[in-house]
């Protein structure tokens, strides 16, 4: 299933930032993952492509345990992340939502000013000791707008609603808003379904820029979005892995049928 | 609907009203007859409210334009309305009566109701918060001379066993009174406020590690203001109309009160009480009514503010 993928020369040591094992996941009594074993190579971008309800979402979710919000999901297995175990009982979910940063489908920008939403994870967890961005709040500010090229916009009006922004602009600020507390790992459900391609285009940009400094792992509708922006590439059916390759040699040379029907569009 | 595509079927269909285009039957008729009837049900409230209120002002409006005297019916606290040589109608104290009872009334409440629908809007789930979301509503639905009773011969004796003072009918009794039963309307409402703030700033919260308190005191309140502060102004609006438990509570004293142990007496009670003693007209019936004008326009404005600071949040 995972196969090793022989291209994979841009990190010299291959170290993995997420380890599944045997992941089962259940929705009440619908079982949406099967025996997932998944290893994400750190400092990569590693794609999930599949039809609706594959799971690929549910498997995303199930890494900064945003899933466990909805009170009726059963998890087996594990996730290392960053060679620990988020499902150990000792864990706490905080500091995993620390490590694990979450763009969504729909930007989310909370509905206060676009500082505040900058600076709102980092004072989450500045108190508690951990490894924060340590600069000023100003720093912070404008630190992160500049990583997602948002800065020379939206300086002159930092204390506007962000909710005012353009969707893209609040994408942006929505990835901006993680880096403050320096996150190991950015997961992002469909970032771009609701940007236009400029928009989309836009965010690709800066998935490459934060590229090396962040894992990230991206889930995606849009085929042509996972060829043109990731390393690796994860093709999931009926919640079970079926292929992970590098990007090129799944999309050229995919060694399943489900995965060549899929990506020639022959369903999904 | 049917007529047409009848109609449509059969264009050639033999002469007769049967197929004709402009054929009306039942359905059409009884349409008709309910849109009318629910139009009739739609506006009676309105004329209803009009009603009422061309109904007090009328009664009320002779006393303002004849005999009112603007500073001593505001500033004055000496209600004499009975006294055969000189009557004197002062509502001065009869305004700090009900403004300290609701005073005290949403001291009690605000926290309350605001503790209870945080619980039951962000922290309670499954059976818990329908369960809760039920009592609530019945609570609401406690008549108020229920609650009358209850600081009549509940409250008065703790009050006073507690206190160690010599009534316990007293500004303190009505206003716990009033607050609890202004609660489950404030709970409820707030708790719509709420619900309203879209999930996915709770999910985005929670997602940078937010903990529940963190996501509902950062994001969800900030968030739901307007509700919030709507349910207040309702509760505030049932608080200053309410009279039935007021009366009963407060030891219905003219006083301006000096501490909570003070009986006092609140606007609503007063015409409550003094109306079927007043001659139908006289000076005191038409100054009782100026009261009611007084309390219609308080709780109107009031009740309107908070519904228009309500729809405010609803399409924002």
């Amino acid at each position: 299933m995972t196969a090793a993928p022989a291209a994979a020369l841009l990190q010299p040591a291959p170290e993995y930032a997420i380890d599944t094992k045997k992941l089962n996941l259940w929705y009440g009594t619908f079982q949406a993952l099967y025996d997932v074993d998944l290893r994400i190579r750190q400092g990569m971008i590693t794609s999930m492509i599949g039809p609706s309800g594959c799971g690929k979402s549910t498997y995303l979710r199930s890494v900064n345990r945003i899933n466990e919000r909805l009170g009726y999901v059963r998890i087996e297995g594990s996730i290392d992340v960053m060679g620990q175990n988020i499902y150990d009982p000792g864990v706490e979910l905080i500091q995993v939502r620390k490590q694990v940063g979450m763009v969504f489908q729909r930007p989310n920008p909370l509905p206060i000013s676009i500082r505040d939403n900058i600076l709102f994870s980092h004072r989450l967890h500045a108190k508690g000791g951990g490894d924060v961005h340590q600069g000023t709040p100003d720093e912070i500010v404008e630190e992160s707008l500049r990583t997602v090229l948002l800065w020379d916009k939206v300086k002159d009006r930092l204390k506007r609603k962000a909710t005012e922004l353009s969707l893209e602009e609040q994408q942006k600020l929505c990835i901006a808003r993680l880096l403050p507390v320096k996150p190991k790992l950015l997961l992002m459900d469909e970032p771009c379904s609701a940007l236009d391609p400029k928009g989309t285009e836009a965010v690709e940009e800066l998935l490459w820029e934060l590229r090396g400094q962040y894992t990230i792992l991206i889930v995606t509708h849009n085929m042509a979005q996972a060829r043109r922006a990731s390393d690796e590439c994860i093709f999931m059916l009926m919640g079970k892995v079926v292929e992970h390759a590098p990007t090129e040699e799944m999309f050229v040379t995919p060694t399943h049928k489900e995965t060549s029907d899929y990506i020639e569009g022959r369903y999904g | 609907m049917a007529n047409s595509t009848t109609a449509s079927r059969a264009p050639m269909a033999a002469a007769g009203d049967a197929d004709s285009f402009d054929r009306r039957n039942v359905d059409w008729y009884v349409d008709k007859l309910v849109q009318v009837l629910v139009f009739i049900c739609g506006i009676s409230a309105i004329i209803f409210v009009l009603g009422i209120f061309v109904f007090v002002t009328k009664e009320g409006i002779g006393f303002v334009f004849q005999h009112l005297d603007f500073k001593e019916f505001f500033l004055t606290p000496y209600w004499f309305p009975s006294d055969a040589d000189d009557p004197e109608y002062g509502i001065l104290a009869l305004m700090a009566g009900t403004a300290s009872v609701t005073g005290l009334a949403m001291l009690v409440a605000i926290p309350f109701s605001l503790g209870a629908a945080i619980y039951i809007a962000e922290f309670a789930t499954g059976k818990t918060r329908e369960v809760l979301k039920v009592l609530v509503e019945l609570l609401a639905a406690i008549p108020s001379v229920v609650w009358g009773f209850i600081g009549l011969v509940i409250m008065n004796p703790l009050i006073i066993k507690w206190f160690d003072v010599p009534v316990g009918l007293c500004v303190l009794n009505a206003g716990i009174i009033l607050g609890l039963m202004a609660a489950p309307i404030m709970t409820s409402i707030a708790e719509d406020a709420l619900k309203a703030v879209p999930d996915r700033y709770r999910e985005a919260a929670e997602a940078m590690g937010a903990t529940r308190w963190q996501v509902t005191y950062k994001v969800v309140l900030p968030a739901a203001k307007n509700g919030l502060l709507g349910g207040v102004l309702l509760g505030v609006g049932r608080g200053f109309g309410e009279t039935m438990a007021v009366l009963m509570a407060t030891g219905h004293a003219v006083n301006i009160p000096d501490s909570i142990f003070d009986s006092v007496r609140a606007l609503t009670a007063t015409i409550a009480a003094e109306l079927g003693e007043t001659v139908v007209g006289g000076e005191h019936y038409q100054v009782l009514f100026t009261i009611g004008i007084l309390l219609f326009l308080v709780t109107f404005v009031v009740n309107l503010s908070a519904d228009l600071i309500v729809r405010g949040i609803r399409k924002g």
